[in-house]
């Protein structure tokens, strides 16, 4: 009886210990796919190739898999579609400027 | 023979104590994983926060404020003495969190979760689910804390008084 009161007074510590684990458990494999990404700063695009936005990360620059959680609903990398947000080193770009030609890594496509 | 009468009074007590520190234990693991895989993928979490409808201002704010409250949870409920201040904070927290998915549900299904660990996957509805369960957890450990503390009061005023 003595052993389980024992038991009990641990259990806080056994669970502050448990969610450490956990949580690294669970984030590793978040971490391990997102390295190899480029990061920019991302910004929503109309199909003429204007910016429409202020930057959608002011806080710092992402990666793509991170700015695909950010884009509209209609913006989900679908190959050979215009792209609708774009990824930029500059956290500048101003509202109507002309993109032209960016790298693949750097833009995320329409659906529709 | 006073103490022989007290008997069941001490065996009440120190089961609602094992109930109380099951119900800390579990919220203080749920913080702690949330915070955890929060910190984890701290960008991640960044981005999902700034994409929620709420005011840009209240949404840059929250990325520095929530981890640290979030936080302030464990030492709360770890503590004996804090442990009823641990559960009003969890109570609060948990209620907002709700309150807030609830409205998600109905008006912005669409948006990505800002929550740590495997939640952004589960959708709103069972996010929802996860939140009511550990917001009952809250109030019944609340509620437990305050019925002991009484029933303490009361056994020291009964031994005192014999």
């Amino acid at each position: 009886m003595n052993k389980m009161k024992n038991l009990f007074k641990f259990l806080p510590m056994f669970a502050i210990v448990a969610g450490i684990a956990f949580s690294a458990f669970t984030s590793a494999n978040h971490v391990v796919q997102n390295k190899p990404l480029a990061t920019y700063f991302w910004y929503e695009v109309d199909a003429d190739g204007h910016v429409t936005s202020e930057t959608l990360n002011p806080l710092g620059e992402v990666d793509k898999n991170a700015a695909m959680s950010l884009a509209p609903a209609d913006c989900a990398d679908t190959p050979a579609k215009d792209f609708c947000v774009l990824g930029s080193s500059s956290d500048d770009l101003q509202i109507d400027d002309q993109i032209t030609s960016p790298p693949t890594d750097a833009i995320i496509r329409r659906t529709n | 023979m006073e103490e022989q009468l007290l008997q069941p009074a001490k065996k009440t007590s120190i089961k609602i104590d094992q109930a109380i520190l099951i119900l800390s234990s579990l919220l203080i693991l749920m913080w702690v994983f949330t915070i955890g895989s929060k910190l984890m993928t701290f960008t991640k979490f960044q981005m999902q926060l700034l994409a929620q409808p709420l005011p840009l201002w209240l949404n840059k704010m929250l990325v520095y404020v929530l981890i640290p409250v979030e936080l302030l949870n464990v030492p709360l409920l770890y503590f004996t003495k804090t442990r009823i201040y641990g559960f009003s904070l969890s109570l609060l927290m948990m209620l907002s969190f709700t309150v807030y998915i609830a409205w998600m549900l109905v008006f912005h299904e669409n948006l990505p979760c800002a929550c740590g660990g495997p939640i952004p996957k589960w959708g709103w509805d069972k996010h929802l689910l996860f939140n009511i369960f550990f917001t009952l957890l809250s109030a019944t450990g609340l509620w437990l804390t305050k019925t002991n503390r009484c029933e303490a009061i009361q056994l020291r005023s009964r031994l005192t008084n014999k």
